[in-house]
């Protein structure tokens, strides 16, 4: 695996053209995206490997364990790296075939098979859409070379010669949807618990990433398509907002996390609606890293409560001096960008969607100026938060310059992302403002209701559950002790 | 949806005081069942607790029996187990035959030896549990409803007991839980979606009060006076979990003289499951029948069966087959001839793992004698880390701390300390923001997009074992920390101990040690505690006498109180004289690297350096010994660098098994060191030390037997009940825990808080790691003694005369020894009596 990264490496440092090709073997794609995947797989896979190699010590199908995990690693890979429609789609079923095996590592614990039929019907109606789309593509490019059908895109002549491509766009949205969890499709990824840690963690920080890493690996096609992009960009914004709240009201750790990669595949999706291809790219990247070691120490959380850590509630910000801060944090943030011509332009969604990271820094220093601190730490405070927003800008200017020759970006601001700007620029505030509000409005019945249903994910599961049927009374045998082996 | 209301809207006011249970009867039922449940302890502070608590006042054989009724657990291993026992002459006839020759014959049929034998080769049949209405409906509609209840109160539960999970917590935290429950339930859709049409309505009708609906139920599912008990806790142990933790949170109040009755409310939720589904499925024609079925079969089993099971004497055989081989051991000691003052006196919590290097120790010189003891020294505080406001108990759950030290750093008053407390409660405090802004609804997509590149670091250090993925909190303290014994006030609270109570816990601390003169040079109080990452259980691999934390504040404070010169000048009116040239050193011995790191050293008088330079050298002899032994039984450690590779194992966040902990534990004595010296038990044994002859009106042993030897018999019972069966009492497979609301595990996606101890604890694959004996107890001391202590504490005699533990003493005239048999008091422990007994009754000689 480390050869194929230093091969990586290697090849990534060559602009991405890949020779025409008259072998009989499918061609591989290694321009910056598909090599910086291959990369973070091979990082990610590495460590999961590494670390299943003794967590799962003792279990008599640890051998299988590791067999299944770095077959679908292999099957990730070559989707990094797939050049041609024909392998990218094999690639793509291999890695969630290989993948359901993992999910049924214990097949005989009910809630493992109840996920694990969840998750395979929902990837089989992905790989069908897939399927069409790809055979679309293919007729109208004459050709399943991406790059082919990339050129032909860029060259704004692909949609022309063919009307299908339309067709094509909308299902690869569908797929993309379905592949990274988007409400009301996401119960699956928060019911595979019944498998061990390192596959969360690989499901996670990887595979989830699939229906990002399929829309940016045909942002050239996708951008010549305006309905598809927006409707990403709903399903997007809902599924982000609407799993970042739900998030909070999760009381395990494990749940926790999952609700939060729904939130950040919404935002990620979001990002590619918007057009912003590169943040997208590098959403993906930064997540993977953070969810990987998030689920691999998710046992350490007792160690936060153990040393206080974890957040005390008492201790919640003033309402009026956290509006204010906020109020101002933002102002400052837009006038900036309005200076420097930014507003309104074609990194104005760069620019609202950053206001993310603005809002999470005024939280944080809001919250640390309320406790007191010593006033040379509270100066490393803001040190701390300064570096982090710099660090943030940073990393998306150099996103939006390393990628200008892979990914496209959207330059056309329409009615439609303008609305969808202005209403992310409001919500955002509200939802962050809300997080501490909810509590106030506990006294009221609305308040308490949706405590109640936001808890139970709004019910989406139990309904998509109860129609795949799966709720059947397990034999009595479950209860031996094998069945947790 | 409330179209489909299948419950008259005035049932839950209908008027149930007509036959049946009295008010009283059912709130009596109802407390005795609530104190059988083990209560279970939150993983910041995880101490080994006996599964079979409640069920101490009922015999081995019948609490398994009933065991079995209310929970489908089982208290024996599978046949094979004993098959294969026997097969490898680990258990003889001899002990096949003392295994029965203990039981009376007025107990039933009583097998003969072959039949016993045939019954280890046959499989066992095991009888389910007492049916529920939920499994009674789960079975005719063919929907699993136990697990949906069981699924629905552990997720409303998960959120109203939450310790910091959530963000969002939940609105009814205020109000007692059953009512918190039902007014959640009044809104969840989740039961109506998944097919239970009118739940909430059904659930908008129940009493407001729990115990209104407790009563409600008896009358609605007609349970009968005798067998109440019986279904409350069968009711109970469907959410065994959940119940242990509300029993968790009674033992807590009750040990502060509080009341709580969270246990009843618990109760009254689980009853109101099944009174509900009884509603919405009474009128089914198959359901009515199969649940009319189901509660005579729960009236029926309310006259209790004792059974003395086969299964129960096999298990005994194995005990015996063990006791036997221990004993044999035992003579072989090989006490010290010279009586000369030792250079160093040790004291060693008495827990296992203390005892290979106490072996060790003494191996390197005989100018070390080694003491056990509990590892909290005596000591109940509350120990309060630098930074922070509130401390832990540093004691045995049975006890309630008395005293309050705060951590403190540099001298009293140069204002370092201040200073550092304040860096350490602002760096805490900035963490908290921190991971505020991490978990922030929309801010976290910030998060991600800011700091997410550093996780590719973190992972690779993390792998390499080269960081923690949680940074300790205290890391940051760079000058030396000890504990502040002197008063003040702390937080609004009174911090420290007054001249008079250091005295007090000084004497009683050397008394029980049975320390009154003879003192070394050096006398090391060692504590213990382990060192793993990312282990939700690593608590449970700490000191249990501490508690669940690491015992080193506790072993720093006797030191520091015994080197006081007021105290000793205190003690020596008390009639205990230390000597000027004595110095009490406080140590940490890290269980899982089995490393030895001394506390305070530079407070060692300059006079003793010499001595300290040569304790450091035995220490690091005995270290590396142990260190050895322990690579014998751990596969991956190599002998060569075990030194390096405990290290690592200590320090690998994908460890399962960070150490054995105390697996393997199979006896307590308590007696002179003189009885074990020189003899490997293989660290399976808990050693106390104890000499009747310097206890005045035994109350010392009174103590031992009430505290130390309880102690010993909840791990001991713990390691038991998980490995019989890991998926009733243990907690089942580590790779699928998922830390609930940070205070529990459940496995997988949900279900109920699982208790006990991981699978990976107790098995390497299908290895056991722990061989399940119940503890045999060895005391020396005159008989009268230990019967008078055994009729004085109830629970003392109900451990004893139930047979959850094994009692053994020595004779005073030549030392043999012998075991307590409830129904025939002291007999010689010896097999071989009983076979050839055994032989002749059956014909064959």
């Amino acid at each position: 695996m480390l050869l194929v990264a230093l091969l990586a490496v290697v090849a990534s440092t060559v602009p991405d053209a890949a020779p025409a090709n008259d072998s009989p073997l499918p061609t591989l794609r290694l321009d910056l995206l598909g090599t910086s995947m291959l990369l973070m797989i091979s990082l990610v896979g590495f460590v999961v490997t590494e670390f299943s190699r003794r967590y799962l010590e003792g279990d008599p199908r640890h051998g299988a364990f590791v067999g299944y995990l770095c077959l679908t690693l292999a099957s990730a890979c070559t989707l990094a790296v797939a050049g041609t429609l024909g392998l990218f789609w094999l690639a793509w079923v291999g890695t969630s075939l290989s993948l359901q095996r993992l999910l049924l590592f214990y097949p005989k614990r009910p809630l493992a098979r109840r996920a694990a039929t969840q998750e395979f019907c929902i990837a089989r109606v992905g790989d069908l859409a897939l399927l069409a789309a790809f055979l679309l593509l293919a007729r109208a490019a004459g050709s399943d070379e991406l790059e082919t059908i990339i050129g032909l895109a860029r060259a704004g002549s692909l949609a022309a010669a063919d009307s299908g491509v339309a067709l094509a766009c909308w299902l690869i949205v569908l797929t993309a949807v379905l592949k990274s969890a988007q409400f009301p499709l996401h119960g699956w990824l928060t019911e595979v618990m019944e498998t061990p840690t390192p596959v969360s963690a690989l499901l996670h920080a990887g595979i989830v990433n699939g229906g990002g890493f399929l829309v940016l690996r045909l942002a050239d096609v996708l951008i010549t398509a305006n309905g598809p992009l927006h409707a990403l960009a709903l399903a997007g914004a809902i599924t982000a907002i609407v799993g970042s709240v739900i998030m909070l009201t999760q009381s395990t750790i494990k749940e926790t996390l999952a609700w939060s990669t729904i939130s950040q595949m919404g935002f990620m999706l979001l990002q590619c609606g918007l057009g912003v291809f590169p943040l997208a790219w590098l959403h993906i990247l930064m997540h993977s890293l953070y969810k990987a070691h998030a689920f691999l120490s998710a046992g350490s959380v007792v160690e936060l409560a153990k040393d206080e850590w974890m957040p005390d509630l008492r201790l919640r910000p003033r309402l009026p001096s956290l509006l204010i801060d906020m109020a101002l944090a933002l102002g400052v943030y837009l006038l900036a960008g309005w200076v420097l011509g930014v507003l309104p332009d074609e990194h104005a969604a760069a620019l609202v969607l950053g206001s993310s990271t603005v809002l999470g820094l005024t939280l944080f220093l809001t919250q640390s100026r309320q406790q007191r601190l010593l006033p040379p730490l509270f100066s490393r405070t803001l040190i701390l938060v300064a570096a982090a927003g710099l660090f943030c800008f940073a990393l998306q200017a150099g996103a939006l310059w390393v990628m200008r020759s892979t990914l496209p970006l959207k330059t056309a601001v329409e009615p439609f992302d303008l609305a969808m700007l202005a209403a992310l620029l409001a919500v955002f505030p509200v939802i962050t403002i809300a997080q501490y509000l909810l509590p106030v409005w506990y006294g009221t019945p609305f308040g308490r209701s949706l405590r109640v249903h936001l808890a139970n994910g709004l019910y989406m599961n139990h309904i998509v559950n109860r129609l795949f049927g799966a709720l059947k009374r397990t034999p009595p045998q479950q209860f031996t002790r094998e069945s947790s082996r | 949806m409330n179209m489909h209301i299948r419950v008259p809207r005035t049932a839950g006011r209908e008027n149930v005081v007509s036959i049946g249970p009295t008010k009283s009867e059912i709130r009596d039922a109802a407390r005795r069942a609530t104190a059988r449940i083990a209560p279970l302890w939150p993983l910041r502070h995880y101490v080994a607790v006996n599964p079979f608590l409640g069920l101490a006042n009922l015999s081995f054989s019948v609490a398994a029996t009933r065991l079995a009724h209310v929970s489908g657990a089982r208290m024996t291993m599978p046949r094979a187990w004993y098959q294969r026992s026997l097969d490898c002459q680990q258990v003889t006839d001899a002990d096949l035959a003392a295994a029965l020759a203990e039981i009376g014959s007025l107990q039933g049929a009583k097998p003969s030896l072959a039949e016993l034998k045939e019954i280890a080769a046959t499989a066992r049949v095991d009888t389910p549990p007492l049916p529920t209405v939920a499994e009674t409906a789960s079975r005719v509609s063919g929907q699993d409803w136990q697990q949906v209840a069981i699924d629905r109160i552990s997720r409303w539960a998960a959120g109203y007991f939450d310790e910091g999970q959530t963000s969002w917590r939940s609105p009814w935290r205020g109000l007692p839980a059953y009512s918190a429950w039902r007014e959640e339930a009044k809104i969840d859709r989740t039961a109506d979606l998944l097919g239970l049409q009118g739940f909430r309505a059904a659930v908008a009708d129940l009493p407001d009060e729990a115990e209104e609906t407790i009563r409600l139920s008896v009358a609605r599912l007609g349970i009968e006076r005798p067998a109440l008990e019986l279904w409350f806790h069968r009711q109970l142990m469907s959410i065994s979990g959940w119940a242990g933790y509300v029993r968790y949170r009674l033992w807590q109040s009750e040990l502060r003289g509080l009341q709580d009755r969270t246990m009843t409310e618990l109760l009254a939720i689980r009853l109101a499951w099944d009174v509900v589904l009884h509603g919405l499925f009474a009128g089914n024609t198959r359901f009515d029948g199969a649940w009319a079925e189901a509660r005579a079969a729960v009236n029926k089993a309310a006259r209790p069966v004792a059974s003395e099971l086969p299964d129960v004497l096999l298990q005994r055989a194995c005990e015996q087959g063990w006791q036997r081989r221990f004993l044999a051991t035992l003579a072989t000691a090989t006490p010290l001839a010279s009586a000369a003052r030792p250079a160093v006196q040790a004291a060693f919590c008495m827990d296992v793992r203390s005892e290979p290097l106490r072996r060790a120790l003494e191996t390197c010189t005989p100018a070390i004698r080694t003491i056990g003891f509990a590892g909290f020294f005596g000591m109940p505080i509350e120990y309060v880390k630098l930074g922070h406001e509130h401390g832990t108990a540093q004691c045995p759950v049975l006890l309630r701390p008395n005293h309050i030290v705060c951590e403190s750093a540099g001298m009293e008053d140069d204002g370092t300390h201040d200073q550092l407390h304040d860096t350490q409660r602002s760096l805490r405090l900035l963490r908290r923001g921190w991971y505020s802004f991490k978990s922030a609804a929309v801010a976290s997509f910030g998060y991600v997009e800011s700091v997410g590149w550093s996780y590719a670091f973190r992972l690779i250090t993390d792998t390499l074992g080269m960081t923690r993925p949680q940074m300790a909190a205290a890391a940051a303290a760079a000058p030396p920390t000890r504990p502040q014994i002197a008063t003040h006030r702390h937080a609004g609270r009174h911090s420290g101990m007054s001249l008079a109570a250091r005295v007090d816990l000084g004497e009683d601390l050397l008394r029980s040690l049975s320390m009154t003169r003879d003192f070394a040079r050096l006398f090391l109080l060692t504590a213990h505690g382990s060192s793993s990452v990312n282990n939700p259980y690593a608590s449970s691999l700490d000191c249990g006498a501490c508690g669940g934390h690491t015992g080193e504040a506790n072993a720093r404070i006797a030191a520091a109180i015994l080197n006081d010169r007021e105290v000793r000048a205190a003690l020596a009116d008390r009639g205990i004289s230390i000597p000027v040239s004595t110095w009490f050193l406080a140590a940490l011995h890290d269980t899982t690297q089995d490393t030895v790191s001394l506390f305070d050293e530079t407070s060692v008088p300059a006079s003793h350096a010499d001595d300290l330079q040569r304790l450091r050298d035995w220490l690091q002899l005995a270290t590396g010994q142990a260190r050895q032994e322990r690579a014998r039984r751990l596969a991956d450690i190599g002998l060569l660098r075990a030194h390096e590779d405990l290290r690592g194992r200590s320090r690998d966040w994908s460890q399962v098994r960070p150490e054995l902990g105390l697996a393997g534990c199979a006896g307590f004595l308590a007696a002179p060191r003189e009885r074990t010296r020189g003899v490997d038990l293989e660290g399976r044994i808990f050693l106390h030390d104890y000499d009747w002859r310097s206890d005045e009106g035994f109350r010392t042993l009174e103590q031992i037997m009430t505290a130390p030897m309880v102690v010993a018999s909840w791990i001991s019972l713990q390691y038991f009940g998980s490995t019989v069966d890991s998926e009733h009492l243990g907690s089942g497979n580590k790779t699928l825990h998922n830390v609930v609301g940070a205070l529990g595990v459940c496995e997988g996606n949900g279900g109920d808080l699982r208790v006990g101890l991981p699978t990976q604890s107790l098995f390497a694959g299908d290895r056991l790691l722990h061989e399940p004996l119940r503890l045999s107890v060895f005391i020396d001391a005159p008989l009268y003694a230990i019967e008078m202590v055994l009729n004085k504490h109830e629970s003392v005699w109900q451990l004893v005369g139930n047979r959850w533990i094994h009692l053994f003493a020595f004779r005073q005239e030549d030392g043999a020894p012998l075991s307590y048999v409830p129904s025939q008091g002291w007999q010689p422990a010896s097999s071989s009596a009983a076979l050839s007994h055994a032989m002749q009754s059956e014909g064959k000689s």
